[in-house]
């Protein structure tokens, strides 16, 4: 199931990404993140991944997954981006 | 035909709150402590989509907003998800936090241990224990958590122009 999820978001973000080109994608998560991200690069286009506030002490899966991956990988807590190399404190979203 | 501020001074209200997801043991646990006359307060409570349906207690599934009932409790329980955490403790809200350990992804500890590090909330790790975190919050000064300026937009701003 969510294998075929991951492969629809996959092409329909490159057809979208084809069609508008952004200039930047930015994105909070969820695991959806990962194949739009993929579709985002394979066109040049950049990707910033926003983690949660949440996340105080470890990153998410997805923050796992896309950390050293993307353009801009930005955490909301100073702690978290000091243990965190590729991690930058984009300071508090609320 | 009382207002607002006589009904909030005679009898002090709890309100318990899952959020956007169901949370049924500490609805269960509440009814049973309201029937055996444990906890006295007025209680209020927004049970999402939970299957169990409290009847010593008023209840309510979803709300297009939760800050006017925020704002009325003297004592919120909620269970720990992100947005209620965040919208109560940067209003110093008299906040009990249960955690919801039905969710599949269990990082709420995560934030909820920051906050009652700092003293915004008051952790209840054992649902047994939550009249005496009730009135332990019904005691204590919140202090609101004042969040970083952020600078997230800045930094993109700066990516696109390099």
């Amino acid at each position: 199931m969510s294998v075929v999820r991951t492969l629809v978001t996959l092409m329909l973000s490159f057809f979208y990404f084809l069609l508008f080109r952004p200039r930047v994608v930015v994105s909070c998560g969820t695991g959806l993140t990962v194949p739009i991200f993929y579709s985002a690069r394979a066109l040049g286009i950049k990707t910033v991944f926003i983690e949660s506030m949440s996340r105080v002490e470890e990153l998410s899966i997805t923050g796992r997954l896309l950390l050293g991956k993307t353009d801009l990988f930005l955490v909301q807590w100073k702690a978290l981006s000091q243990c965190t190399p590729g991690a930058t404190y984009g300071g508090q979203l609320l | 035909m009382h207002s607002r501020c006589d009904v909030r001074r005679s009898i002090a209200l709890i309100l318990l709150t899952v959020g956007t997801a169901h949370f049924d043991p500490l609805i269960r646990k509440v009814d049973s402590l309201v029937r055996s006359g444990v906890i006295k307060e007025t209680v209020v409570a927004q049970i999402g989509g939970g299957s169990y349906e409290p009847d010593s207690f008023r209840y309510f599934r979803f709300i297009r907003s939760m800050e006017e009932a925020f704002e009325r409790a003297d004592v919120i329980v909620s269970t720990g998800g992100a947005g209620t955490t965040l919208e109560c403790v940067t209003r110093g809200r008299r906040l009990v936090v249960v955690e919801n350990t039905l969710l599949m992804e269990g990082h709420q500890a995560q934030l909820i241990g920051e906050m009652e590090r700092r003293g915004h909330l008051v952790w209840c790790r054992d649902l047994d224990r939550l009249p005496e975190c009730i009135s332990k919050a019904r005691n204590l000064e919140f202090v609101p958590f004042i969040s970083d300026p952020p600078v997230a937009h800045n930094l993109i701003l700066q990516l696109l122009t390099n």
